[in-house]
């Protein structure tokens, strides 16, 4: 061989080698080293807005099929729940029972009632949430396999599976439940307890929010006027002058007289409120009216 | 010619290594430029990777009219046992009109909104057209209850043929 120059074509591959391969070898790391690209941030909050936004709606449609059942129980059972202590006019083949609102009763506690009611039939509904966030996916740069294999890149850290941002979102909405009940004109406001949600690509941020149901002609406060007008126009009052100042209070009232008892219809809302009274007998003790906006 | 001290091996030599560097060039080339190792990557996010469900949830909060009541399609989806399905499928299919798509004349794409329900994996409800051969995008998913406490999902999708990357970026 000549001693001169048969070295530089092996010498000149094996510099070749290297150089590219460094120059693979810098460009995955630097794109591995990448923290942030531009917006992430952003859209990981937005995206938390958005699941916010999807919970809000799934517990308001829920809040609808609840309140349903509540309400209905409140309008035949005279304010009160199905189970109540009340003494009853039975059913019979042409009209429902009427429940006699007295003493018998128990406290006339409609919010208190309704949110009972309402709350043990919304926990399935809650129960049954499942979230459908969909995490970033993130793609894997070519050849970067190689490159980790050989811890000269790292790997990323996979969050615990209950860490993860579905699985936290759906835990998080199992635990909440009714708040508070605002009457806002003949609609209802149910605010809900809150619910902590996780930012993504951002650990120790989270967003907090308390979930709203507004449930339009659905209102408790008809209940607090029946029952002041009754108290102050019927009970241990005439017949006569009680009738006539109910009729001219409300416009839609059916009263019956049923020996001792009055049986009244009033409908609100496009639904009977059912009850009966005793006007020799005073109505259970009032609790305070709902707030009101 | 060959000088006669040394060269005889030289023609042994320079072959396979040239040969060599030929194939380490080759084979860099198509790591560098076949798998885009060389590629820089986007420095800002994806519009699709938001991935965000406005859309959807103003679709569900629509009122439409079904036999003369004015009820939102999330409460019709609810009573899909009572009612007909068709005329809600049409007051949907009314609606996904009106949503953006890539414009054909400008050649960027084929591309139809898809509405649909399912409940434990079966469908339930579907609205809107499917372009034939093409991909799902800018997909949005929602939880719904049912009245019998049952949970639905609702899926609402672009799907488009040859439709392009700006496009898809334009409408998310």
């Amino acid at each position: 061989m000549n001693k001169k120059g048969s070295i530089f074509l092996p010498l000149f591959i094996l510099v070749v080698i290297v150089t590219l391969g460094v120059l693979a070898y810098t460009i995955e790391t630097t794109k591995a080293n990448r923290k942030d690209t531009i917006g992430l941030r952003a859209v990981s909050l937005l995206k938390t807005y958005d699941e916010a936004e999807k919970i809000n709606l799934y517990i308001e449609q829920a809040s609808k099929y609840s309140s349903q059942k509540a309400i209905n129980e409140l309008y035949t059972n005279a304010g009160f729940g199905e189970n109540n202590k009340c003494r009853k006019i039975p059913a019979t083949s042409a009209e429902p029972k009427s429940v006699i609102l007295d003493k018998n009763c128990g406290v006339f506690d409609v919010e208190k009632t309704f949110k009972e009611i309402f709350s043990e039939e919304i926990k399935p509904y809650i129960l049954n949430y499942k979230s459908t966030y969909q995490s970033f996916t993130y793609q894997e740069t070519t050849g970067s396999g190689i490159f980790k294999t050989f811890g000269l890149i790292p790997k990323p850290v996979q969050p615990e599976q209950g860490d993860i941002f579905p699985a936290v979102s759906e835990r998080n909405t199992k635990r909440t439940e009714i708040k508070e009940i605002i009457e806002k004109g003949d609609d209802l406001v149910l605010v809900f307890s809150e619910i902590e949600l996780k930012v993504e690509n951002s650990p120790e941020s989270k967003y907090v929010f308390a979930p709203k149901a507004i449930l339009k002609e659905q209102s408790l406060v008809i209940f607090d006027s029946l029952y002041e007008a009754l108290d102050e126009n019927c009970i241990k009052k005439e017949v006569a002058g009680c009738k006539s100042k109910l009729k001219n209070i409300f416009s839609d009232i059916v009263i019956e007289e049923q020996g001792n008892f009055l049986k009244i219809t009033l409908m609100h809302q496009n639904k009977p409120i059912r009850l009966a009274i005793d006007i020799g007998e005073s109505l259970p003790e009032k609790q305070s009216a709902l707030p009101t906006v | 010619m060959f000088n006669k001290k040394g060269d005889v091996s030289y023609p042994i030599i320079f072959g396979p290594y040239t040969i060599l560097l030929l194939l380490i060039l080759i084979l860099y080339g198509v790591l560098f430029f076949g798998f885009d190792l060389a590629e820089s990557q986007a420095l800002v996010i994806s519009g699709q990777s938001y991935k965000d469900s406005i859309m959807l949830i103003n679709l569900l909060k629509t009122e439409i009219e079904i036999n003369s009541e004015n009820i939102t399609i999330a409460d019709a989806i609810n009573k899909l046992n009572e009612l007909n399905k068709e005329p809600i499928k049409k007051e949907i299919e009314k609606i996904l009109l009106t949503f953006s798509v890539p414009n054909q004349e400008k050649d960027e794409g084929t591309g139809f909104w898809f509405f649909e329900v399912k409940k434990e994996s079966n469908i339930i409800l579907e609205a809107g057209d499917k372009a034939n051969l093409g991909k799902d995008y800018l997909k949005q998913q929602i939880t719904l209850p049912l009245s019998n406490k049952q949970p639905i999902f609702v899926n609402l999708y672009l799907s488009c043929r040859s439709c392009e990357k700006e496009a898809i970026e334009r409408l998310s």
